[in-house]
């Protein structure tokens, strides 16, 4: 069956009832974002592969539970890789975190000049102060820069207006600057 | 303000090179397609030892009640032959 004929609504009613090709359709069109999304709020690749796919199985298997509503269904996927990533912090609580940055090749880094260095540094110690943000403010960063979206997008994700996600954003962007201040001192 | 608004501009300058979009193996990407509708085939082997302990009371009772049955049904006869 050729999907792209369809409307996604069509699609997701056929998913519900239990149309596995439909299914495959929705994880094709959302697997790259939830990927994204716990990648940028785990820090490490093995992890946000291990964590999307029981995003998706989870989603399989709660599908015929979906109720449709005006919300698109990348916040229902956004909301278990949600669940998931913050069980995941609390099992890994102890576990010492390994930034991004650390899995670049030592032999590498040494040919790699001082200022990308510096560069890189820099945007580990951001993506640090990120991780350390509520989830509603880390997911309007990611759904901003990651996945290009405007404010009214972020807002049907998340339940709220565009006016509520301006004012977010805004708290965000204070929030950081006062993180990266403290920690510049 | 101004040194606001600059710093807020800073930070979303080294927000667009931190969060740049990272793809997921396309290897990755279909095998997971594959794993989320392969349906495992595995068949469960129950303990077999009830069932035939099972099977012998079983049949013990069933034989003790048939040769008690029998036993009556003969003692019967025998004693009216006797009157």
């Amino acid at each position: 069956m050729n999907f792209t004929e369809h409307d996604y609504d069509s699609i997701l009613e056929l998913a519900i009832k239990g149309d596995e090709e439909a299914f495959s359709f929705l994880y094709q069109e959302n697997v790259k974002k939830i990927y994204n999304y716990i990648y940028y709020r785990t820090g490490n690749s093995h992890d946000a592969e291990d964590l999307t796919a029981r995003v998706f199985q989870r989603a399989l298997g709660h599908i015929i539970k979906y109720k449709k509503t005006n919300v698109p269904f990348s916040a229902w996927l956004y909301r278990i890789a949600h669940n998931l990533v913050a069980n995941w912090h609390r099992d890994n609580s102890r576990r010492k975190e390994v930034p991004i940055e650390d899995q670049i090749d030592l032999r590498v880094k040494t040919e790699i000049p001082e200022k990308q260095i510096e560069m890189r540094q820099e945007v580990e110690f951001l993506l640090k102060a990120i991780r350390k943000l509520s989830n509603d403010r880390q997911l309007v960063l990611i759904l901003k820069y990651v996945e290009d979206l405007s404010n009214k997008e972020i807002g049907d994700i998340l339940g709220k207006s565009e006016g509520a996600i301006k004012s977010l954003y805004h708290r965000t962007l204070l929030e950081l600057r006062d993180f990266l201040d403290v920690n510049f001192e | 303000m101004g040194e606001e608004n600059k710093l807020f501009e800073l930070i979303e300058r080294k927000l667009d090179q931190a969060l740049l979009p990272v793809n997921p193996e396309e290897n990755y990407i279909s095998s997971l397609n594959t794993r989320l509708f392969s349906h495992p085939r595995i068949s469960i082997e129950r303990d077999k030892t009830l069932k035939i302990i099972l099977l012998v009371f079983l049949a013990f009772t069933t034989g003790s009640l048939v040769i008690f049955l029998m036993h009556v049904l003969f003692s019967r006869r025998t004693r009216k032959k006797a009157e």
